[in-house]
């Protein structure tokens, strides 16, 4: 239980402030969505390409093979437990062509798009993701900061990516307070 | 009868010139008449007049349709000594062409002063010393010039040019000085010619070649009453504080048409002035020696018009005397506005570069500067209508100022309009060629602003800060834009409004300047509170000092507006800002802003998407922050060069690693800041906490209770530098804002919606005439690169040792809470975006 609070509340903090709600759509109901305005992003996010601003005993150079050179994600979900790491988070994204958008949504979706009959955010997504060494590990921890006395840490499973990713269709947030 | 008339008439419109041209409003450059003029300038045959003055005249007054503005105390003396006299020499000739020429120059430095300006419906009655006023002003000056004036069948010509030296301006309330201190003004006019039009019945005054120079040494604050008109304190002795030095320069040509009658009552004034700026140069510098030492921001090249049209001047009763008697503050000069238009453009905006670099850059503009661009403003006051309320330009100046700040001061109970119907009101920012237009601004302001000089305390229930106070109360304000058009800058504005209207968006760096009201696609509130700009910066001695309490209720911002009016709006707002000690001052690198504590909270009832009045919610956020020691870094020049999507210090080893070069140029604009988040002090009501709440009794209505429903809490986020135990670090973000060239990609074949044809995958290329296509990337020219759309482009890089929050909480409706995480820490992160946007096709 304890869990899916932390994961929702993960989720809602990554969403900051919006509260969504994610539906596949067809083209047909795409043809009910009206409006041309929005804007067209492109660019890139990269992470800690050279190390961060830390040096201490845990953190350090990225040519240094001893240190951590990645960013770091800590959540504590019991009083005086331990912590939800994710850790060495690294690497870059690359995309062309994220849009966003208003779009009013007033048919469609089984009938319900007639009784929302209010405007969403469109998120549409970019077709190609590129990833250059995006990685990170999921662990624990027994200190808040691991260079704490008494640090110990399990590393759970690591994931690296490299290469295109392809995402296709639109994101829509559904404003539902 | 009808001569005598004429001749009557001429007099008073030659007494008015002299009067118009001794106010002239002023910076100028010296300009030498020629051998000629000067010759007639003899004394051979003309009068000298030696001439001392200390005169002090209770008061003067204007009266119109029964109700009077007041000089009270007003005085022409000595200025090192009150009690001793002006010395001043004239010499007056006549001519061999009949000119009459009139030679000035001072024998001492002078002072006029007038104690206090009141409004009065009898004139002559001893004022108390409690009865409110506009405050007192004073000029000390010391005059070299020369006027000439020669008269022909139609009007009089007049040449006049003058320096003004040893000067000092100031304005004072309550016993408390703002001051120009030490300038000196140059001005000329040659060939001015001033007439009464039978035909228009107005007095004409043009001049078509004036130039004038202005050079301010300091700008000082004294709070000292014993202190008159003094650059060191009557008391200690020391240097009072100085906001900076001032220069400005500007030739232009000037009409200005006077006629009888005002907008109400049978008496008052009507002005009419057309303004075209050849030149104007203008900058602020701090801790300058005019030379080498100390830095200035500049505003250089500009050029432009102005022209305002029924410009009437009236003594009247407040408006609100009748419909509401608590917003009465008696009787006020009343300035009405048919219309007035300014077009204005600076061809370069510079930070942080000598005078020297300066002057040498006015006299060979290929010379390198700190320049972030150019800029300009196209402003259109007239009658109108915001958001289908009817809005006009008309401002009472009323006396007395706040309330609790005693009984001099001045209050400026405000409307003003601006419209922009066919785009006449934008703004545009030009990057290196690219040009980002803030379309269709249309603006309004209904409220009163007070002013006043203020020193350090508490009196009544408000507390006051040292220097220039601008109060608000119950301002109501809105500006909005329809959206941005980018382009190629031509020099001309009026190209860019047939480019594609690209949805506005919050813009990085730029929304939230001005204490979190400005730079926003739109933007409307009811705005209280006050800002006190004083002397002394946190770097040398001079700078700029600013305390504020600004409270903005019942707001609505857009930080997102589509060109059909959607958006993702803040409705709801109630905003609070207080800064203390904010120092402005600019250094080597550019505008550095320090703020030593600052605190506020953004309450926003209903976060909206669509339409901001009945678009769906997403429900209630709150953002409270408070911070010390932050500092925020504004410099010329943007991102240079850069490699998106790959990695190389060069183009051709960006490209080899898949990534894509662009070169933004030298101009932009770079935002620099350091952001500590302290502890809460919840006594004080300052703290870092994040609350979105949903559910509440009424959601989804107008009347939706806050408190009621169920909440998320990021309760005191701080940060420190990894240890838990220091802050030195912060949050540093560095923005690199551009304008710049946008790589766009078609998301799918078939036609866009505009009907232009491409296939998935094809890159968008402008063409000449402002239309587009579509190209295989593949088969892309240098010269479609040099093509591509125009974007606003945004590089990001943020780094923080640690951002702690301690907890995040989970609030019932009942008021009860759960802790569902006991701390969240994010180490050791630096990121950097790099984000374009541009125009959905």
């Amino acid at each position: 239980m304890m869990r899916s609070l932390v994961a929702l509340v993960f989720l809602a903090f990554i969403s900051f402030v919006v509260r969504a709600e994610l539906a596949s759509i067809d083209d047909s109901e795409l043809a009910d969505v009206t409006g041309q305005s929005g804007v067209y992003l492109s660019g890139e996010v990269s992470i800690n390409e050279n190390g961060g601003p830390l040096a201490n005993g845990y953190f350090g150079d990225c040519a240094d093979a001893t240190k951590v050179c990645g960013a770091r994600i800590s959540v504590q979900t019991e009083q005086n437990g331990g912590w939800f790491v994710l850790d060495n988070i690294r690497g870059s994204i690359a995309f062309e062509g994220l849009t966003f958008q208003i779009r009013e949504i007033n048919s469609g979706f089984g009938g319900d798009g007639a009784l929302f009959n209010a405007q969403v955010v469109e998120i549409g997504l970019p077709g190609t993701l590129r990833f250059d060494d995006f990685e990170y590990t999921l662990a624990t921890s027994s200190t808040e900061r691991p260079d704490d006395p008494g640090f110990q840490q399990v590393e759970i499973m690591g994931v690296e990516m490299s290469g295109d990713v392809t995402l296709e269709g639109n994101l829509l947030i559904f404003p539902t307070p | 009868m009808v001569s005598k008339l004429i001749k009557v008439m001429r007099l008073t419109a030659l007494v008015a010139c002299f009067i118009i041209a001794l106010a002239m409003p002023a910076w100028a450059e010296m300009q030498a008449l020629d051998d000629e003029s000067l010759s007639g300038v003899s004394g051979q045959s003309g009068i000298t007049l030696d001439v001392e003055f200390n005169t002090e005249v209770a008061e003067v007054a204007y009266f119109e349709d029964g109700q009077g503005i007041a000089l009270q105390g007003v005085r022409l003396s000595s200025a090192l000594d009150p009690e001793e006299y002006i010395e001043m020499r004239l010499a007056l000739d006549i001519l061999d062409d009949g000119t009459l020429a009139i030679a000035y120059k001072s024998g001492n430095q002078g002072r006029f002063s007038i104690e206090d300006i009141r409004f009065v419906d009898t004139p002559g009655v001893t004022p108390l010393t409690s009865d409110v006023s506009l405050g007192g002003l004073f000029l000390d000056f010391e005059l070299d010039g020369l006027t000439e004036i020669n008269g022909n069948a139609t009007e009089y010509v007049i040449d006049t040019v003058f320096t003004l030296s040893n000067g000092r301006f100031g304005y004072r309330t309550n016993g408390n000085e703002l001051f120009l201190d030490d300038f000196t003004l140059d001005y000329s006019a040659p060939g001015a010619t001033l007439d009464f039009n039978l035909a228009t019945g107005q007095i004409e005054y043009t001049s078509a070649n004036q130039e004038t120079e202005l050079s301010v040494e300091a700008i000082r604050l004294s709070t000292n009453p014993a202190n008159r008109g003094r650059s060191t304190d009557i008391d200690s002795g020391s240097t009072l504080s100085s906001y900076g030095s001032f220069w400005s320069k500007m030739a232009s040509d000037l009409s200005i048409q006077l006629s009888a009658g005002g907008q109400e009552g049978v008496e008052g004034l009507t002005v009419d002035v057309q303004s075209t700026i050849e030149r104007l140069d203008l900058a602020y510098g701090d801790d300058t020696d005019w030379a080498s030492s100390g830095y200035w921001l500049g505003a250089l090249g500009g050029a432009g018009s102005v022209s305002i049209d029924g410009l009437t001047i009236d003594i009247l009763a407040d408006p609100d005397s009748a419909g509401d008697p608590s917003k009465d503050n008696g009787v006020g000069l009343a300035l009405g506005l048919d219309q007035a238009q300014v077009n204005l453009r600076f061809q370069d905006v510079v930070l942080g570069e000598t005078k020297a670099n300066i002057d040498a850059y006015l006299i060979n503009s290929a010379l390198p500067v700190s320049s972030i661009g150019s800029v300009e403003a196209n402003l259109l006051l007239a009658d109108g209508l915001y958001n289908g309320v009817a809005r006009t330009n008309q401002v009472y100046l009323q006396a007395g100022g706040n309330a609790d700040a005693g009984p001099q001061g001045l209050r400026l109970d405000t409307q003003l309009s601006l419209v922009s119907t066919n785009n006449e009101s934008n703004f545009v920012y030009v990057d290196d060629g690219n040009a980002l237009m803030l379309s269709r601004l249309e603006a309004y302001a209904d409220g009163d602003i007070t002013i006043d000089i203020t020193a350090a305390g508490v009196q009544g229930s408000t507390e006051f800060f040292d220097g220039l106070r601008l109060g608000f109360e119950d301002l109501d304000f809105g500006y909005q834009v329809e959206g941005y058009r980018l382009g190629q800058d031509t020099g001309d504005s009026d190209a860019l409004k047939t480019k594609q209207l690209q949805a506005a968006t919050a813009i990085p760096g730029v929304s939230g300047g001005l204490f979190g009201l400005a730079g926003f696609p739109s933007l409307e509130g009811r705005l209280n509170g006050q800002i006190t700009l004083g002397p002394g910066g946190n770097v040398g001695d001079e700078g700029i000092a600013i305390n504020a309490d600004i409270s903005l209720t019942d707001g609505v911002m857009a930080k997102y507006l589509d060109a059909d009016g959607n958006g993702v709006w803040l409705s709801g707002l109630n905003y609070d800002r207080h800064l203390r000690d904010m120092f402005l001052d600019l250094t080597n690198d550019g505008l550095l802003i320090y703020e030593t504590e600052s605190w506020g909270r953004m309450d926003v009832t209903d976060l909206r998407i669509g339409n901001k009045v009945s678009g769906a919610s997403f429900g209630r956020v709150v953002l409270e922050t408070y911070e010390q020691g932050s500092e925020t870094l504004i410099v010329a020049g943007g991102a240079g060069e850069v490699c998106i999507g790959g990695r190389g210090v060069d183009a051709t080893a960006c490209q080899a690693d898949g990534g894509r070069w662009d070169d933004r140029g030298g101009q932009g604009v770079s935002f620099i800041s350091t952001r500590f988040f302290k502890q809460s002090v919840e006594a004080e009501n300052k703290r870092n906490r994040f609350t979105w709440e949903t559910g509440r009794i009424g959601e989804g209505t107008a009347s939706v209770q806050n408190g009621t429903g169920l909440s998320l809490v990021f309760d005191n986020f701080t940060t420190n530098d990894g240890d838990g135990l220091n802050d030195t670090f912060g949050i540093q973000t560095e923005r690199n804002l551009d304008v710049a060239n946008a790589y766009v990609v078609k998301k799918a074949a078939g036609a866009d919606s505009n009907g232009v044809v491409g296939n998935k995958g094809d890159v968008k290329v402008m063409n000449g005439d402002g239309s587009y296509r579509y190209v295989d990337p593949a088969a892309l020219t240098s010269q479609d690169l040099n093509s591509l759309p125009l974007g606003i482009a945004v590089r990001t890089r943020t780094q923080f040792k640690e951002f702690d929050i301690d907890s995040v909480q989970l609030g019932h409706s009942s008021g009860q809470s759960d802790t569902l995480i006991y701390g969240l820490k994010f180490q050791n992160f630096d990121v950097t975006s790099d984000i374009t946007t541009t125009v959905l096709d």
